[in-house]
């Protein structure tokens, strides 16, 4: 065997830290929530909704504790291949993806309607304008009354896309009303950002189909990871526009279409690596 | 999606605004279309120093992954990279009245501004080590020895064996082979000595090397 230079070292390091891929919209959106207060965000008075939110916290806080540990919770899991559909008793229904979590416990739908979730799912509200129906995540809250919307909880992240009608956002310090093909986020931190979403990509996974105008791979990329919440390696400092409207499925059929549409390759996921992987475009 | 393949070494145009996403620091040539030059970063670059926050958001689709990958060499996670990258826009689009009237790379510079700026993080948060930080460990099991080292495995390996070095030695190597900062810029940086930058390098590449040839012989003895 060869020994190793200190050339083969550095041809090989080259890369680090290459793998990380932040997203460049949310990152636009979230300097322009900046640059220009105001313009994607609406504040609501900071001082006075922080107090109403501390004081509603020990409260909800209080009363799920005492509940969950006099009736207990209903958690569903999909641990299954395909999507599954999750009636509530209040005529919502709930596509759950897989390996996702819907959690909610005995006093729901009688003040109000309140529910957790792990992953991904599509949810159909019945409309009930007296029983306001709620999620909690991280430092968001969601707010519906009755529509239709995709929402993604990653860790402490919380994303929203609306289909039909409009729900309401709320972040560390602001709220923001996410109406019909936008795409709301609530970071880790608190924050909110508001996004267009003329394509409705978030639906993918449940529709099979994404639609792409002009946007670049990077971007594409990520609508991909996040859908079907797969891990994806990029190598390479390639990047191009991709327009048109693709089956998806399935993160394998789309990821194909890329690296054909790209002129590279694709690697399925292994046990041992776990990603998708492109390269040679 | 139509697109022509250009001639060999020429990136094949895809579409218009793919000649627009083309910057000074696009990796391959750029197309062969004379009349449709993008803005180049210098235009930007200017114009941004007028107020045009259309510009601000441009520079900011063409460097921001580029900016975030540095950032995160430095402090190891992608929250914290970005914060940083962020803090450098908002800085520059506030201070555009005093930014240099001329900078020779727009890319240069704002790399040489994210590059401050993740020294300074770490600096502030007492993360930049005063001493060389106990030996890492050796790899210590394969944890797939039926399979083919390919080129990208070696690659995932190596990346995941620099994470592992002391940090001292991991900034140090980072910030030569990575970054291209000269030794005397990094003494610099990291209030070190010439010597230090270069036992630190010594050290770097014994361990990697170390890391990689054992996981060659016996991904060699089992295939």
């Amino acid at each position: 065997m060869n020994p190793i230079s200190d050339q083969d070292i550095d041809r090989l390091a080259e890369h680090y830290g290459s793998d990380f891929q932040p997203d460049v919209a949310v990152g636009l959106a979230r300097l322009k929530a900046r640059t220009r207060p105001g313009a994607a965000v609406r504040s609501i008075g900071r001082r006075r909704w922080l107090g109403v939110a501390a004081s509603f916290l020990v409260l909800i806080s209080a009363g799920t504790l005492a509940y969950g540990a006099f009736f207990g919770a209903t958690t569903v899991v999909n641990e299954g291949d395909q999507p599954m559909v999750v009636a509530l008793m209040d005529g919502t229904e709930v596509w759950l993806q897989q390996d996702s979590e819907l959690r909610y416990d005995r006093t729901f739908n009688e003040e109000d309607r309140r529910v957790a979730l792990r992953g991904q799912a599509y949810f159909e509200v019945h409309p009930d304008k007296s029983r306001p129906f709620l999620i909690n995540g991280g430092p968001a809250q969601l707010r519906v009354t009755g529509t239709a919307f995709n929402l993604r909880m990653e860790g402490e992240e919380m994303e929203v896309e609306v289909s039909e009608g409009s729900v309401t956002l709320t972040g560390q310090n602001n709220r923001v009303a996410v109406t019909q093909k936008k795409r709301g986020v609530v970071t880790p931190a608190g924050e909110v950002i508001l996004l267009d979403a003329p394509d409705l990509n978030r639906h993918a996974w449940r529709l099979g189909k994404m639609t792409f105008d002009n946007t670049p791979l990077r971007e594409v990329l990520h609508t991909i990871r996040d859908n079907f919440r797969v891990e994806i390696v990029l190598e390479g400092n390639e990047d191009f526009p991709i327009s048109g409207t693709f089956p998806a499925n399935n993160p394998a059929d789309i990821l194909t279409a890329v690296a054909k549409l790209g002129g590279g390759k694709l690697d399925f996921p292994t046990n041992e690596s776990g990603v998708f992987r492109l390269y040679g475009m | 999606m139509n697109f022509s393949d250009g001639a060999e070494g020429i990136r094949p145009i895809r579409s218009l605004s793919d000649i627009y996403l083309q910057g000074e620091n696009a990796t391959l040539s750029p197309p062969i279309m004379a009349d449709l030059t993008p803005a180049t970063d210098q235009k930007l670059f200017a114009d941004l120093r007028r107020g045009v926050e259309g510009a601000l958001d441009e520079l900011f689709r063409r460097h921001y992954v580029g900016l975030c990958q540095v950032a995160i060499r430095f402090v190891g996670k992608g929250g914290e990279a970005e914060d940083i990258v962020q803090e450098l826009f908002l800085s520059i689009w506030e201070k555009r009245d005093s930014l240099p009237e001329q900078v020779s790379g727009v890319g240069a510079y704002l790399r040489r501004a994210t590059r401050n700026r993740s020294l300074n993080y770490l600096r502030d948060r007492n993360r930049i080590p005063v001493d060389e930080g106990d030996p890492p460990d050796a790899p210590s099991a394969l944890s797939n020895p039926g399979q083919q080292m390919e080129e990208a495995e070696l690659r995932q390996r190596i990346h995941r064996a620099i994470d592992r070095l002391p940090e001292r030695c991991r900034l140090v190597f980072v910030m030569s082979r990575i970054e291209g900062m000269s030794h005397r810029e990094i003494s610099q940086a990291l209030d070190i000595s010439n010597k230090t930058v270069e036992n630190q390098m010594t050290r770097a590449y014994r361990f990697l090397r170390q890391w990689l040839s054992l996981y060659l012989v016996l991904s060699a003895m089992f295939c």
